[in-house]
């Protein structure tokens, strides 16, 4: 019998050893099973561990979001106070998908106040970002656009929003004379709406609404991956009683249209 | 309320202003004169109106009524079907008149109004005469008050093109809502 005969006895008794189902030879196959594991993750961490300019990566695939537009929402009208969150009706990306721009439409421009024949005015009063108040710059070249940041009802400040969110704020048609700042802000400059949404025209006028077109910059890092939740308080200086069902009554658009010769109104 | 308590008779008819778009004013009365009201003339037609009865509350209340004027010629039958006679406004006045002058009486707002409203439906009856081979039409307009009118309105605008095309029609801001409801964003994607 020669030397090789005696390597494969050796070897075949090992190898009963190993596929018997004995608590040693078990005890062996669960050494073999983690070692080669453990050389596994070994190659794995090699590569982690190879210089960025050598690492392969994967590019953000962005998000892919769905615009919460109904056409079968109502516009609502406003007298005096209140809060109403804002209905979307259009939207559209722009800057390489970095930008979405969102058009929020608020409520119904009212008509002219009864008791001193003036238009009633309607603006904005704070606005809400996901449940927390938006504070926005008040100096530069965005001033009463861009947000600065948030605070939630304990003021605690949230600075994840700063310079990702700018809301510019219409009331009564998309016009540039139109364009009014949140109440406390005054704007460095204004523009009709349509020059900043993306695809809009001179013949997107939005007449007699009251409206927010809303810049959001895309962020992974600070969460602005979702289009935020708005909240806008509105403010109509037509606040007496009479005034408003005045208007109620004669509007065309929203109201009962009745004809104002047929009210007695003296 | 009116104080009639001077007058041993009195006499009273009943004013129909019909205003039929992109046709005409229609006016008639079931009065025994031609009869102005406002500067308008009211064209009598005698026992040929006749109008439901109506009953008098304190307060505005809606209800329909209906006016049949009968003797219509037939040719006339098409001229009145041609025209957009349902939606039409219509207005019905209470004129006072002495029974003894048939002149109206001296009381403040005489006219009254009587029923404002527009008109819902329309039915139109033919009497076929044998004897003398004619026919003649009978034309029953029935009407819709303002009140009901009123409590039936669904007044605003919902955010879709065509409710804002509607009341503005060169507007397209709302056109690409109906679009949006079903579009995915890939935002931020390179």
């Amino acid at each position: 019998m020669s030397f090789l005969d005696d390597l494969i006895d050796i070897g075949s008794s090992a190898l009963d050893f190993v596929t018997s189902n004995s608590v040693a030879s078990n005890v062996v196959k669960t050494a073999v099973l983690g070692w080669g594991v453990s050389k596994i993750s070994s190659q794995v961490n090699k590569q982690n561990d190879l210089p960025p300019q050598a690492q392969t990566t994967q590019p953000d695939p962005g998000v892919r979001v769905q615009a919460d537009a109904n056409p079968e929402n109502r516009v609502p009208v406003v007298y005096g106070n209140a809060w109403l969150g804002g209905m979307i009706t259009d939207a559209a990306l722009a800057d390489g998908n970095q930008n979405l721009w969102v058009v929020y439409t608020i409520s119904e421009q009212t008509g002219t106040k009864l008791s001193d024949s003036a238009q009633s005015v309607i603006t904005i009063g704070d606005v809400l970002i996901n449940d927390e108040v938006a504070v926005f710059a008040s100096t530069g070249s965005h001033s009463g656009v861009q947000i600065s940041f948030t605070m939630d009802r304990d003021n605690n400040v949230n600075h994840s929003l700063s310079g990702l969110g700018r809301l510019y704020f219409y009331s009564g048609s998309s016009a540039a004379a139109d364009q009014i700042a949140p109440e406390g802000y005054s704007l460095a400059s204004t523009a009709a709406a349509y020059s900043r949404m993306p695809n809009w025209t001179s013949n997107h006028t939005m007449d007699d609404l009251v409206f927010c077109v809303a810049r959001w910059s895309y962020n992974r890092e600070y969460g602005l991956t979702s289009i935020p939740r708005l909240t806008f308080q509105v403010r109509n200086n037509m606040t007496k009683a009479g005034d408003c069902v005045y208007d109620y009554m004669t509007n065309t658009r929203y109201g009962a249209g009745i004809q104002p010769q047929d009210i007695y109104s003296a | 309320m009116i104080d009639l308590n001077g007058y041993q008779a009195i006499q009273t008819a009943q004013f129909c202003r019909v205003d039929v778009p992109g046709y005409a004013v229609l006016r008639f009365s079931d009065f025994q004169l031609p009869y102005i009201i406002s500067g308008e003339t009211y064209q009598p037609l005698g026992k040929l109106l006749s109008m439901s009865s109506t009953t008098s509350n304190l307060r505005a209340v809606s209800g329909d009524m209906s006016i049949t004027i009968s003797g219509i010629p037939n040719s006339s039958i098409a001229e009145f079907l041609d025209n957009r006679i349902r939606g039409s406004e219509v207005s019905i006045y209470r004129g006072l008149f002495s029974a003894a002058t048939g002149q109206a009486l001296a009381i403040t707002g005489n006219p009254f109004g009587r029923f404002q409203g527009i008109v819902s439906n329309y039915l139109v009856e033919e009497q076929f005469s044998s004897q003398d081979q004619t026919a003649t039409s009978t034309i029953t307009m029935q009407c819709t008050s303002v009140q009901e009118l009123l409590s039936n309105r669904i007044a605003g605008r919902a955010t879709n093109g065509a409710d804002q095309t509607r009341f503005y029609p060169t507007d397209q801001s709302m056109d690409r809502v109906i679009s949006l409801t079903r579009s995915n964003l890939n935002w931020g994607a390179p």
